[in-house]
Order: structure tokens, then C-alpha cells, then sequence
């Protein structure tokens, strides 16, 4: 069989490449099957658990729910959990914000502008992505109880945004690299300021970069756990990742709320994501204007 | 008397001089090309009055106001750059309206400046597009359309034309001349294309290496050129610059001899001794070329153009020396025939061998 295709490939150089093709696309599809069963697995399981009983959930923890069980989620819902999503959102949101503002402002700057020590300032920002943020955790806590920040949205909101700050400088400078200098100095001669080009010309130009920064650093601080771990303690201020564990604490064995819970713990950011997941891939491949 | 100066302007970057020393004086209303090889410095001048790059040394002054320290916006001037830099996001009337909002001008004003300018550059269709979805042609007519709307005191372009295929070229070109009448404005414009500069021009400014060769109308330069540099650059096809020999002189009138090609020149300045090497500078529309022997020199035709009107033959001397012959385009002509040529009286142009500097 094997010496018949080889021979055959000889003659007709178009069949072997059909079998190549072929092969390439079952490794291909095999591998990403694979992965998105790892990836996309968990969150199925957990999304179809949430239906369950707790009884049901150990007895038969693959299969569907016998009966899909809605109040799982009014029940956990009202266990307090829209509160922290609530301050999640706003966090996130607020974070976000400041990230993109900031990183936008600073790539703008590292790309166009000529100032002293460029260089050694954009090495030193890239810096940060190094540090990890467990050893400013005490540092940081000093910070926050000197100022009153503890507890505070703020203390969630400054710390997330010190953090991100770096990738996303480095996300988008590397995008407004691609953004020709013409555009610029037209706009130089036509008498705009950096600041009115900066928010006129290169913010609209980045939505994709800006999109999918934004998305890395919301997905980020949503998941974030330490820094909500240790700068809050009220529940007004707490955030769903906090959250859901002392709400695992005050259910103790009921599993299938817990589920539901947790399901909607992460709602919210798994739509965010579906719903920018093109302009996400956008940003991270596609050059800048042409 | 001078509307715009540029006096002595030098600039350098690092320890590469880039302009060594640049006067000019454009008057109002002048049309003014910079010309010369890639690299010589004319976008640097070019953007030095824009005020995109700093002055290192010398003036520029623009009517009557010294503009080294003067903000771009502030300096009443509009650019047109090689890439059109049109802002990719912006519809062809958000793009004519930036800086019309930035100048501080109402809705309505700057309504009727973009209608006038759309109106001029037959813009008005294509008012709500974006620039991707625009032709090169219609691309470089927004960008025209958006150095107009702002009615600046001096228009700078930078090759505005090099991005375009030649029959749109050549129509922009004539545009560009109706605009200049049309606006009555002053402008400058950087092309390293000697047609461009032939055709547009009031006067040709020639640089090379960061300096002036010559200044003056195009015809001028045409016809006298100050050095072989000069000669060689504007022409098309480029003049003959070929290494001759002085047989002999009287008064002014210097007799040359080409391997063969003899003609006689008038020097401006003190003639050559006999016997002294010159480089002869013909243009090839200044050569008689004929298919029978006894003209001049036998020529062995290398390679043909033919135009319709006009054909050009590339042609080589015994020695190897190449000759470029212009005929008339009835006039049969292959390559492989030889031919001989004869010079027009009074078409010869003579530089020193050493310094390229007519004599
Ligand atoms: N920003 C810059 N930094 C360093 N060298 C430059 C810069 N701009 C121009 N040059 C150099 O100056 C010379 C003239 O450039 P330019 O004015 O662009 O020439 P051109 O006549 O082709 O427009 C070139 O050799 C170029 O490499
Ligand atoms: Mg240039």
C-alpha cells in the first residue's frame, strides 16, 4: 500500500499532496479537539452541575440533570451574590478604565515623542511585568492602611491597575508602532495638540489592540484573588472571587448552589469575552492601518 | 521682493550634515520645485519649514515673520506629504474638517470651505467615503483638498505625485498647475522627477548633497546649465557628457573635439589652452544624427526608443563611449545600423573636466 501511494506520488505530484494535506489536517484537528476539550470541559461540567442536586451531583456528576434545577440559581443569587458581582463589575470596570488610559498615554508617548532616557524608561516599565504582585503584598498593605484606602474600592482598583499597566503599555506600543508618523505630523501642521492626536487619531486607530488589552487585564482582574483577599474584608466591598468563597462557607453542603453560584461568578466575564472575541483575535494579529 | 527666505539654514543629524547651507528667496504667489537625487536633503528642507524638524542654524522667515521658533499650526502653512497620511478612520469631510475644528472655526464655515474646496478638486461625491475606499488619484486629491480648506499663506508638498501610475501622474500634474493658478497661492514642492519640475515650475531650485547647484527658471536651467551635475539632472533623455579635447580658440569661441564629434562653444569666462581636457555636454535633441556616412563619427546603434513623435537611439563611439541620438520618429532606425551625427551650431555646452563648472 505504502509503496503503491509512493510510487503513484511520482507520476502525480498532485495526489501526494492531497495526502499530505489530509494528515495535516487530522494531526491539526485532533490536536485542537484536544485542546479545547481541556480547556472547555471543566466550564461544561460545572455549567451542567450547577443544575444539580447535591445528592444528584455525587451519584451522577457526568451526566445531564434529571430535572434542570433554574432555582439553583435564584438561590444563590440572593445568598448575596449579586453584591459581589456587583463590586467586581465595578472594579474591573474602573481598572480597566485606568489601564487603557494610562498604558494608551504612555505607548503614545514611548512611540512619538523624543525625550531624554526613552529607552531606559520604557525598559523600566516593561520591568514591572516581571514583578510578581505577592511580594508588594505588604508593602502595599502598609499603603493602604496609612492612606484609608483599606476597604475600599480603590484598594482593589490601584493595585489591579499598577499591575497591568506594563502589558498593556507593551501590548499597545507595539500596535502604535504600526501607526505611520505621517498621520501625526499632518496633524502637527494642521495645529492639533498630542493630546487632541493622541485621543483623535490614535485611540480610534488602536480599538483593536484596545479591545483585546482591555480583555486581557479584565479577565485579569476579575480572576484576581490576593489583592481582594487582603485589601477588603466588608461584603460591600468584596469581590466575586472573595465572594463565592465565603459563600461557600455559609452553604457548606449544598453543592448543586454552590455550582450555580460559581456559574454566575464567571458569567459575566466569559460574555464579555464571546462577545469581543473577534476584535481580541483582531487586535493580537493583525498589523496596524495600512 | 521676498515672501519667504530661507537664509543659511543648515541641519544635521548626529554628525551627518544634511543641509549645508541653503538660500533661497520664493516670492508671493511663486511656484517653487526642489529638485534633486534621493537623499539630498529636500525633505529635511521641506519639513524644516513646516516646522517639523528644528532650524540648527539660519533663518526662515515667512511674510515678513522669523518662523525658526514658530509652532507648525502657527506658521500659515499646509503640507501635502508623499503618503498622503490621510487619517485612515475619518471620512474624506472629517478628514478636510480637522483642522478647520482645530483652527476653532463654526460648523458653518467650515462647511462652506470644505464645498468650495470639494467643489475645486470634484471631491463632492466622494464626501462621505473613507479613505480605503478611495482610488490613489482621489486619495491625493483629499489630501490636496485638505491643505486647501485651511487657506494657508504657503503650500509645501512633498513628491505628492510618486505614489501615482504615470498617466494619472501626468493628469495630476496638470491639475496641480491649474490649482496653482486657481488658489493663486505659494507653494513649494519636492519631486526628484525633472518632468515634474519642468512642467509645474516657476523656478527649479537644483540641490545636491545638502547645497543649492543652481536656481533659477526652467528654462534657464535648461539652456544653462551651471555645471555638469546640473546638465546631467534636468533633460530627458540626460545630456551627453562626454570627455573632449580643445583643438582650438579664438576669443571666446572654443573648438572641441569628441572622439571625432567636433563642435565649437562659446565659454562665459576665461577659454581653455589647446590642448586642455573639457567635458562637452550635448543633449541629445541637439544631435543630428543621419543614416549616411561623412557627418561625424561612425555610431553603432545599441538599443532603441522609439515615442512616436521622436525616437531615441543608444549609441557607442569606437571607443566605447555611449552617445544617446534623438531622431525624428519617421525616420527608420534598428539596432545594429550605424549612423553618424553632427552637433547643432551653438548647442554645446562646455565644463571644466576637473571641477564640472561651465566654462
Ligand atoms: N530623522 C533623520 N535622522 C537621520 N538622518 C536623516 C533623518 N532624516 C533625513 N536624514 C538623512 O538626511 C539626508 C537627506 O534626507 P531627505 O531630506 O529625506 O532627502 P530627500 O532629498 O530624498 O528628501 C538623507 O541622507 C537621510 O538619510
Ligand atoms: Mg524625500
Amino acid at each position: 500500500m505504502a509503496d503503491t501511494a509512493l510510487t503513484s506520488d511520482q507520476s502525480l505530484p498532485g495526489s501526494r499532496f492531497q495526502a499530505g494535506e489530509v494528515l495535516n489536517r487530522i494531526v491539526l484537528w485532533a490536536v485542537f479537539l484536544t485542546l479545547s476539550v481541556i480547556c472547555v470541559y471543566p466550564m461544561i461540567w460545572l455549567f451542567l452541575n450547577a443544575f444539580k442536586s447535591t445528592n444528584e451531583l455525587f451519584s451522577a456528576s457526568w451526566a445531564l440533570p434529571e430535572t434542570w434545577r433554574w432555582e439553583n440559581f435564584s438561590t444563590a443569587w440572593g445568598y448575596g451574590i449579586s453584591r459581589y458581582l456587583l463590586n467586581s463589575v465595578i472594579v474591573t470596570v474602573a481598572t480597566v478604565a485606568i489601564v487603557l488610559t494610562l498604558s494608551s498615554m504612555a505607548a503614545y508617548a514611548l512611540v512619538v515623542m523624543k525625550f531624554p532616557a526613552k529607552v531606559a524608561i520604557y525598559m523600566a516599565i516593561l520591568g514591572g511585568m516581571i514583578l510578581p504582585p505577592e511580594v508588594s503584598l505588604f508593602p502595599l498593605f502598609k499603603v493602604m492602611a496609612a492612606t484609608d484606602l483599606y476597604n475600599t474600592y480603590f484598594a482593589l482598583i490601584l493595585p489591579n491597575a499598577a499591575f497591568h499597566l506594563p502589558f498593556t503599555t507593551f501590548l499597545i506600543r507595539a500596535y502604535m508602532v504600526g501607526i505611520p508618523p505621517d498621520l501625526r505630523e499632518a496633524a502637527l501642521v494642521e495645529g492639533a495638540s498630542e493630546g487632541l492626536i493622541w485621543r483623535d487619531i490614535y485611540l480610534p486607530l488602536c480599538r483593536p489592540i484596545l479591545a483585546s488589552a482591555g480583555l486581557i487585564a479584565a479577565m485579569g482582574v476579575w480572576n484576581e484573588f490576593i489583592f481582594a483577599l487582603t485589601f477588603v474584608e466588608s461584603d460591600s466591598v468584596k469581590t466575586v472571587t472573595i465572594g463565592v468563597t465565603s459563600f461557600a462557607v455559609a452553604l457548606r453542603a449544598d453543592y448543586g448552589i454552590m455550582m450555580a453560584g460559581l456559574a454566575l461568578s464567571i458569567l459575566p466575564i466569559l460574555a464579555t469575552f464571546l462577545i469581543l472575541q473577534r476584535q481580541f483575535i483582531g487586535g493580537l494579529t493583525r498589523g496596524a492601518v495600512k | 521682493m521676498s515672501y519667504m527666505k530661507i537664509d543659511g539654514v543648515r541641519k544635521s543629524f548626529g554628525r551627518y550634515e544634511a543641509l549645508r547651507g541653503v538660500d533661497i528667496d520664493i516670492a508671493k504667489r511663486e511656484f517653487v520645485v526642489l529638485l534633486g537625487p534621493s537623499g539630498c536633503g529636500k525633505s529635511t528642507l521641506l519639513r524644516m519649514i513646516a516646522g517639523l524638524e528644528e532650524i540648527d542654524s539660519g533663518d526662515l522667515i515667512i511674510d515678513g515673520q522669523r518662523m525658526n521658533d514658530v509652532k507648525s499650526a502657527n506658521r500659515g502653512i499646509s503640507m501635502v506629504f508623499q503618503s498622503y497620511a490621510l487619517y485612515p478612520h475619518k471620512t474624506v469631510r472629517q478628514n478636510m474638517e480637522f483642522g478647520l475644528k482645530v483652527a476653532g472655526l463654526k460648523k458653518p464655515e467650515r462647511d462652506v470651505k470644505i464645498a468650495e474646496a470639494a467643489r475645486i478638486l470634484q471631491l463632492v461625491p466622494l464626501l462621505d467615503r473613507l479613505p480605503r475606499d478611495l482610488s490613489g488619484g482621489q486619495r491625493q486629491r483629499v489630501a490636496i483638498g485638505r491643505a486647501i480648506v485651511r487657506e494657508p499663506k504657503v503650500f509645501l508638498f512633498d513628491e505628492p505625485l510618486s505614489n501615482l501610475d504615470a498617466a494619472l501622474r501626468m493628469q495630476m500634474r496638470v491639475e496641480l498647475a491649474r490649482l496653482h493658478r486657481e488658489l493663486r497661492a505659494t507653494m513649494v514642492y519636492v519631486t526628484h522627477d525633472q518632468v515634474e519640475a519642468m512642467t509645474l515650475a516657476d523656478r527649479i531650485v537644483v540641490m545636491r548633497d545638502g547645497l543649492i547647484e543652481q536656481t533659477g527658471s526652467p528654462l534657464e536651467i535648461y539652456r544653462r546649465p551651471v555645471n555638469a551635475f546640473v546638465a546631467g539632472f534636468i533633460g530627458s533623455p540626460t545630456m551627453n557628457l562626454l570627455e573632449a579635447r580643445v583643438t582650438a580658440v579664438s576669443g571666446r569661441t572654443v573648438r572641441v573635439d569628441a572622439m571625432g564629434l567636433t563642435t565649437e562653444a562659446e565659454v562665459e569666462g576665461p577659454p581653455p589652452p589647446v590642448g586642455a581636457r573639457v567635458t562637452l555636454g550635448i543633449r541629445p535633441e541637439h544631435l543630428d544624427g543621419r543614416t549616411d556616412a561623412g557627418h561625424g563619427p561612425a555610431l553603432d546603434i545599441i538599443a532603441c526608443e522609439r515615442l512616436g513623435g521622436v525616437s531615441h537611439a543608444f549609441t557607442r563611439l569606437s571607443d566605447g563611449t555611449e552617445l544617446t541620438v534623438q531622431f525624428d520618429g519617421e525616420q527608420s532606425i534598428a539596432p545594429g545600423d550605424t549612423i553618424t551625427c553632427a552637433v547643432q551650431p551653438g548647442r554645446a555646452h562646455l565644463f571644466s573636466a576637473e571641477t564640472g563648472l561651465r566654462l
